[in-house]
């Protein structure tokens, strides 16, 4: 059997390249501009596995691509956590969209695999209203937390609350 | 159709979820606050696309036609597709085998609804390259939704299509000078009505005086008349082997015996004549001659099941089945085309079985290929063996007085079909 639409070879090249690219950016922002040993492990890491799922097809997408949505998450965290330097909030918000256009490029990359072609579409503005939206949350939280204030643990534990908060509504919204 | 979707959460949605719960839990073990910026954007996105948001039905509609076509047509599969709120459709289309497909991207019409529901029809072209009953599709069509944290996948039916075998081999319908049968298209070598000049000859008593030859009677001084060939139609049968289908597709021996038939029983029938048909090599099937535009459907409607056959094959002989076909498939004087590959002794036997009762089949050679070996080879020594046997065939073929015409699938055989018909011998039917 064969499948109309295929081959889509430039489709395909383009969103692994998108992939590694990506990958690479975010393993860029992570280890920049103090690099430290653990760091640039899990950036590397992470580049190998955005390789990786490139190649491996379709069989070994899925499973490559959470390991690359993963690490890529990992590196970014550990840089946060271990450098203290004051590019590092601007980073961290320049990753938010990273991880977010290589989330979108893995999922484009298997529809591409696949062979599908596009039916139907909606508007590009319509796509891009919630990343823009998402990544005016992220500037505005990374404003917030790089406030100078007084260390209290009950400044500590109203910012965990609102992002346990968070993450209950979003579970919420995705719930049967 | 109105379809129920049902939504499976995507590989998308996992992955934001991960990122979002990994930020958090760094946060938490870290007491960093800046580790939340990161969860921050995957959560806006699972937020602001809600489960609630998902469209419950998709009306999708497809429609292929014409559902009947001869090999190298264009069919048109379209897909109609009306969904509200979905991020991205996609569909992915199945197809028989050796059919080539052309997506006629974009939208050939997109309305927006006052309900905002956007209705959206794409086109496939699809040209199916081979003969016989298909199946196109499913087509599998993708719907995601929520952010594309959703999908839902529908799998549509659309149709069978039957491809009429292309039609090859003759330009023209020729046919031998001893003709059977009366009312037809073919000068034949008696006198008779027709409108071909045959001859002159003296005039006798009931002449029609319009048949006076005026010229020639004032040259001789007698009254000459014209004579006209009379015109007649004749039987044609056509022997299929279809014992083995050998080459590559599209071109195997098969493909091109099931078209040489079609073309042949096309020119004959547009003129007039009768063909039936006979198949041997799977289960013997006959079709008694018959004349008329319906015979052409039949006849490909039997085309349209032929195939190899292994049982029929470990058999062996051939000659029960034809030895018992019935009297009125072989009318006496029917000219008998035997349609072969050539590649056992099978078609010999056949040969030896309609000389029996009285036929001169011409034979029709459709293979077009060899087997590709490597130069001294122990393979190559079978294939000069077997290259061999063929050759040995065809002359013992010749010297029983059966023309064999090679036929690749392309040539037109008019040329050599009408010296083969007037050069054959009718034998003394037993």
């Amino acid at each position: 059997m064969t499948t109309a639409g295929v081959p889509r070879p430039v489709a395909r090249v383009l969103w692994r390249v998108v992939v590694v690219v990506t990958a690479g950016l975010c393993a860029l922002v992570s280890a920049l501009p103090d690099p430290s040993r653990p760091v640039v492990v899990a950036a590397v890491v992470a580049v190998v596995a955005a390789m990786v799922s490139t190649l491996s097809g379709t069989p070994g997408w899925r499973p490559a691509g959470d390991a690359t949505v993963a690490l890529v998450a990992v590196a970014v965290l550990l840089a946060a956590a271990l450098d203290d330097s004051d590019l590092r909030p601007v980073q961290v918000v320049l990753a938010g969209p990273l991880v977010l256009l290589l989330v979108t490029a893995l999922d484009r990359g298997a529809t591409a695999e696949r062979g599908e072609v596009t039916v139907l579409r909606a508007s590009a503005a319509s796509r891009l209203a919630t990343a823009t939206a998402a990544t005016g949350a992220a500037v505005l939280v990374s404003v917030t937390a790089a406030q100078q204030v007084v260390p209290s643990v009950t400044l500590v534990l109203v910012g965990l609350a609102a992002a346990v908060a968070a993450m209950v509504v979003a579970t919420r919204a995705h719930r049967k | 159709m109105t379809i129920d979707l049902s939504f499976t959460p995507t590989a998308r949605l996992r992955r934001l979820a991960l990122v979002a719960a990994l930020s958090i839990i760094g946060a938490v073990v870290t007491a960093q606050g800046l580790l939340l910026v990161l969860a921050v954007v995957p959560l806006v996105v699972l937020v602001a696309t809600p489960r609630a948001q998902l469209p419950a039905t998709a009306v999708v509609v497809t429609r292929l036609s014409p559902l009947r076509c001869v090999e190298g047509d264009e069919l048109v599969l379209e897909l109609e597709v009306r969904v509200a709120g979905a991020d991205r459709v996609g569909a992915e289309l199945t197809l028989p085998p050796q059919t080539e497909a052309t997506f006629e991207g974009g939208r050939v019409s997109a309305a927006t609804s006052p309900g905002g529901t956007a209705t959206t029809t794409v086109r496939w072209l699809l040209v199916p390259q081979r003969w016989g009953r298909h199946r196109v599709g499913p087509v599998q069509v993708r719907v995601v939704a929520g952010g594309g944290c959703y999908a839902a996948r529908l799998r549509l039916e659309v149709d069978d299509i039957v491809v009429y075998p292309a039609a090859g081999a003759l330009a023209r319908s020729v046919a031998p000078l001893e003709l059977a049968a009366p009312l037809g298209e073919h000068p034949s070598r008696t006198a008779g009505s027709g409108v071909e000049f045959a001859g002159v000859r003296p005039y006798h008593h009931g002449d029609r005086r319009r048949d006076i030859d005026w010229r020639t009677s004032a040259r001789h001084g007698g009254v000459f008349v014209r004579q006209y060939a009379d015109e007649r139609a004749f039987d044609l049968v056509l022997v299929l082997d279809t014992t083995v289908d050998a080459g590559p597709a599209g071109r195997s021996t098969l493909d091109l015996t099931v078209r040489a038939a079609t073309g042949l029983a096309q020119t004959y029938l547009r003129s007039h004549d009768r063909v039936g048909l006979v198949t041997f090599g799977g289960p013997l099937h006959w079709l008694s001659p018959a004349a008329g535009p319906l015979q052409l459907y039949r006849v490909c409607e039997a085309l349209m099941s032929v195939r190899p056959d292994q049982a029929e094959r470990d058999a062996g002989s051939v000659g029960f089945g034809l030895e018992n076909l019935p009297r009125r498939m072989l009318p006496s004087r029917a000219f008998v085309c035997l349609v072969t590959p050539l590649l056992d002794d099978r078609p010999l036997e056949v040969v030896q079985l309609l000389r029996g009762r009285g036929f001169s089949p011409l034979v029709i050679d459709v293979l077009t290929s060899e087997p590709e070996v490597a130069d001294r080879s122990p393979a190559h020594l079978a294939v000069r063996t077997w290259r061999m046997q063929r050759e040995a065939l065809t002359v013992e073929l010749g010297t029983l007085g059966v023309p064999v015409l090679p036929w690749d699938g392309e040539g037109d055989l008019t040329g050599a079909l009408l010296h083969a018909m007037r050069s054959v011998r009718p034998t003394t039917r037993t």
